[in-house]
C-alpha cells in the first residue's frame, strides 16, 4: 500500500508551508525593496540639491559677471559628481555661459527603470542675487537614475536570492519532519489497520506511536483500538446469540419430530380405531338390515310403495317394519331415540317386541300394539323402576290393512299418517304420547283410526327426520307444509319414481348441511 | 346466585340466565350425542333457582333453530318444572320463538303450550 511521494501528507503539507512562505517572503521583500528605493532616490536629490547649493555661489558671480571661465569651472566642479548627466549655466536672456553633458549609462534594465521611475531627473537653480530680488540666470542640472536603479537591483536580486535559498532549505527540512512525524506513522499506523482480522478484530491491536502518544495521532490509534475491541465486543455478543439461536432451533426442531412422530402415532392409532368402530358399524348394519322386511316381501304383499331408509350413522334409531297374517298387513313406521348404535340397539328391542306382541299375543290392531309395546318397552327397560337409567322410547305409526283390502286402521304415537284422495291432503294425527320413557303413562289408551280404502289413495308414514331437516336460505327445517305440498304435487307419479324425486328434493333443500337425523319413510297405495 | 352460562357448540345450544333480570334464554341447536348428561347440570341449577327465588316472576326465551326428540323431552320436562313452580306461587313466562315460515317449531310450540296449564305460553313468531 505504497503513497505515491506527490500524494503523501507530508509533502502536502511541506508544499503549503513553502508556498506561504515565499509568497509571504517576497512580499515583505518587495515592500522592503520599493521602500529602499524611495530612500535612496530621497538620498540621491538630497545629495543633489546640496552639491548645487555648494555651487549656487560661484554660480550666481559667474552669471553675475558674465565670466564664461567661472560658469565653467561650476559645471565643472558639479560633474565631478557622477549621478549628474548634464549641467548648465545660463545668463538671464537664456545665453548659455558654460554647458557640459555626458552620455546617460545604459544597462540591461533600462525598461525597469522606466517602468518603476523618470529614468532623469531635471534640476532648475534660479540664480538671483543676494540682496536683490532679480534673476540673474538659471542653473540647470539633469540627473541619471539609472545608477540608483542599478544599486536597487543589485540589493533586490541578493535579498529574492537569500529568500530563495531559505526556502529551498526550509522544504526540505519540512518534507523531512513532516515525513517523520505524520506520515510514516500513519502509514505504519495503515499497515497495522490493514493486518486487522475482521473475525477477530481485537487480536492485533494498533501500536501507539512512539513519541505520538499525547497527541493526535496517539488519539486516532487509541480510538481505533477502543474501536476494535467494540468490534470484537458485540462480535462475541452476536455469536453468542447466533449459538444460542441454534441451539434453540434445534431443540424445536427436535422438538417438531417428536410431535411429529407422536401425532403420526395417535393418528395411526385413531384411523385404526376409527376403521374399527366403522367395521363395527358396517357389520352392525348388516344385523340391523336383517330385521327389516326384504324388499321382495314388500313388493309381493304391497306392489305400490317405496320405502326410504337412511340411518345417519350407518345404522340407526329408524325402523320400518311389515308382517302379514291372517289379520291383514301390519306396516309400522318407528323412530327411537338416539341414533347410531343407541338407536340400532333400540330398534332390535323394539322388532323382538313387535314380533312377540303380533305373533305370541295375536295382538293386531295398531292401537292396541302400541299399548302392548308400551308396556314392553318400559318394562324391558326397566323404566318403572325409581333409579332406572334409560329415559329412552319411541314414536311410531302403525296401520293394520285388512285382507279384503277395504279399510285402514292406523295408530300413532307422535307420528302422524298422511294420505292423499281425489287431489286433497288428510293428516290424521298421532297420539301425543310416546312410547317408553319415564315419564309416559304405562295404561295409555292410543286411537285407532279407521280409512275406508279407495282406488287412488296414496299413503305416507314417515319419521320426524326428514321434515325437521334443516336447510334452505333461512336454515329452517323443511317443515310438513312443504312437504305436504311436495306430496301433493308428486303422489300421481310411481312410487319408485317419487322417492327418486323426494329424495333429490329433500338433498336439494339440505344444500351443505349436514344430515341431522335418521331418515325414514314409506310411500304406499293399496290398489 | 351466580348467572349461568353455556356456550353454544355446533350440537348445543348457548344457555344463558341472567338473575338481575330473571331471564332464561336458550338459543342455537340441540342434538348432543347424549342429552341426559348436557342438560342435567341445568336442570340442577334450575331447580336450585326455583327454590331460591320465591315468587320473583320468571321467564324463559327459547329459539332454537333444531333440536332432537330427547331433546324434545327434555324441554318438556323443563316446562313441567316451570309449570309446576307456576301453579305454586311464581309468575312464570315462556316465549317461544318461531321463524314465520318454519311450521315444525309452531307444531312444537303449539304442543308444549297445549301441555302446559300454568304457565304463560306464548307462541312469537319473527321474521329474519
Amino acid at each position: 500500500m505504497p503513497v505515491n511521494f506527490r500524494q503523501r501528507l507530508s509533502y502536502h503539507q511541506a508544499k503549503i508551508t513553502i508556498i506561504v512562505a515565499l509568497v509571504l517572503g517576497l512580499s515583505l521583500s518587495l515592500v522592503q525593496i520599493f521602500y529602499d528605493l524611495a530612500r535612496e532616490k530621497e538620498e540621491v536629490s538630497t545629495t543633489v540639491r546640496q552639491v548645487v547649493e555648494m555651487f549656487r555661489e560661484s554660480a550666481t558671480d559667474a552669471v553675475y559677471n558674465i565670466d564664461e571661465t567661472e560658469a565653467q569651472s561650476v559645471v565643472n566642479g558639479l560633474f565631478k559628481y557622477s549621478h549628474i548627466l548634464q549641467v548648465s549655466v545660463t545668463d538671464e536672456v537664456n545665453i548659455v555661459l558654460a554647458h557640459k553633458s555626458r552620455a546617460a549609462e545604459e544597462g540591461p534594465f533600462d525598461w525597469l527603470a522606466q517602468f518603476i521611475f523618470e529614468d532623469q531627473d531635471k534640476y532648475q537653480v534660479l540664480l538671483k542675487q543676494q540682496d536683490l530680488d532679480k534673476v540673474l540666470g538659471t542653473l540647470q542640472i539633469t540627473t541619471d537614475n539609472y545608477l540608483i536603479l542599478q544599486n536597487f537591483v543589485q540589493r533586490a536580486g541578493l535579498l529574492l536570492l537569500n529568500d530563495l535559498l531559505k526556502n529551498i532549505v526550509l522544504s526540505g527540512i519540512l518534507l523531512l519532519v513532516f515525513y517523520y512525524t505524520l506520515t510514516q506513522p500513519l502509514l505504519v499506523m495503515a499497515r497495522q489497520v490493514a493486518a486487522v482480522d475482521p473475525s477477530q478484530p481485537n487480536k492485533h491491536l494498533i501500536d501507539i506511536p512512539l513519541r505520538h502518544r499525547n497527541n493526535e495521532l496517539g488519539l486516532l490509534a487509541q480510538m481505533s483500538n477502543r474501536l476494535l475491541e467494540g468490534f470484537e465486543e458485540s462480535l462475541s455478543q452476536r455469536l453468542a446469540v447466533e449459538n444460542e439461536l441454534a441451539k434453540h432451533r434445534d431443540q424445536l426442531e427436535q422438538l417438531v419430530v417428536e410431535r411429529t412422530s407422536e401425532l403420526e402415532h395417535s393418528l395411526m392409532k385413531v384411523e385404526e380405531a376409527n376403521k374399527n368402530i366403522l367395521d363395527s358399524l358396517q357389520y352392525a348394519k348388516i344385523i340391523q338390515s336383517s330385521l327389516l322386511p326384504k324388499q321382495e316381501t314388500l313388493n309381493s304383499q304391497l306392489p305400490h310403495q317405496f320405502v326410504i331408509w337412511q340411518p345417519r350413522d350407518i345404522v340407526g334409531g329408524d325402523l320400518y317394519f311389515m308382517d302379514t297374517s291372517e289379520a291383514g298387513t301390519i306396516l309400522a313406521v318407528i323412530d327411537c331415540t338416539g341414533h347410531g348404535v343407541p338407536g340400532a340397539f333400540m330398534t332390535m328391542l323394539v322388532v323382538s317386541a313387535l314380533q312377540r306382541i303380533i305373533h305370541d299375543e295375536g295382538i293386531h290392531t295398531p292401537a292396541a300394539i302400541l299399548e302392548q309395546l308400551n308396556r314392553l318397552v318400559k318394562m324391558m327397560l326397566q323404566q318403572d323402576q325409581e333409579d332406572t337409567l334409560s329415559n329412552d322410547g319411541l314414536d311410531g305409526a302403525i296401520c293394520l290393512i285388512n285382507t279384503e283390502k277395504t279399510q285402514l286402521l292406523y295408530a300413532g304415537a307422535c307420528l302422524p299418517l298422511h294420505y292423499i284422495h281425489q287431489e286433497q291432503l288428510h293428516v290424521v294425527k298421532a297420539d301425543r304420547h310416546s312410547i317408553g320413557y319415564k315419564n309416559s303413562k304405562l295404561d295409555f289408551n292410543f286411537t285407532n283410526h279407521q280409512v275406508e280404502l279407495k282406488p287412488g289413495m296414496s299413503f305416507y308414514l314417515y319419521s320426524d327426520g326428514l321434515v325437521e331437516q334443516l336447510g334452505g336460505k333461512k336454515e329452517i327445517s323443511l317443515g310438513n307444509r312443504r312437504l305436504r305440498s311436495w306430496l301433493l304435487s308428486n303422489h300421481e307419479l310411481s312410487f319408485p319414481e317419487q322417492k327418486k324425486k323426494l329424495l333429490q328434493a329433500f338433498n336439494e333443500y339440505r344444500g351443505n348441511l349436514d344430515v341431522q337425523d335418521d331418515i325414514t319413510m314409506l310411500g304406499f297405495r293399496v290398489y | 346466585m351466580d348467572n349461568l352460562q353455556i356456550d353454544a357448540t355446533k350440537f348445543t345450544p348457548q344457555i344463558f340466565f341472567d338473575v338481575t333480570s330473571q331471564v332464561l334464554e336458550i338459543r342455537g341447536k340441540s342434538y348432543p350425542e347424549n342429552t341426559a348428561e348436557f342438560y342435567e347440570p341445568v336442570f340442577e341449577w334450575i331447580k336450585r333457582y326455583l327454590v331460591e327465588i320465591g315468587n320473583i316472576p320468571f321467564t324463559v326465551n327459547i329459539q332454537l333453530d333444531y333440536f332432537n326428540s330427547s331433546s324434545s323431552k327434555v324441554l318438556m320436562d323443563l316446562f313441567d318444572l316451570l309449570d309446576n313452580k307456576a301453579r305454586e306461587m311464581s309468575e312464570v313466562t315462556i316465549n317461544w320463538y318461531y321463524d314465520e315460515e318454519d311450521d315444525i317449531f309452531l307444531e312444537h310450540g303449539e304442543e308444549f303450550q297445549e301441555d302446559l296449564d300454568f304457565v304463560d305460553f306464548n307462541l312469537i313468531e319473527f321474521k329474519s
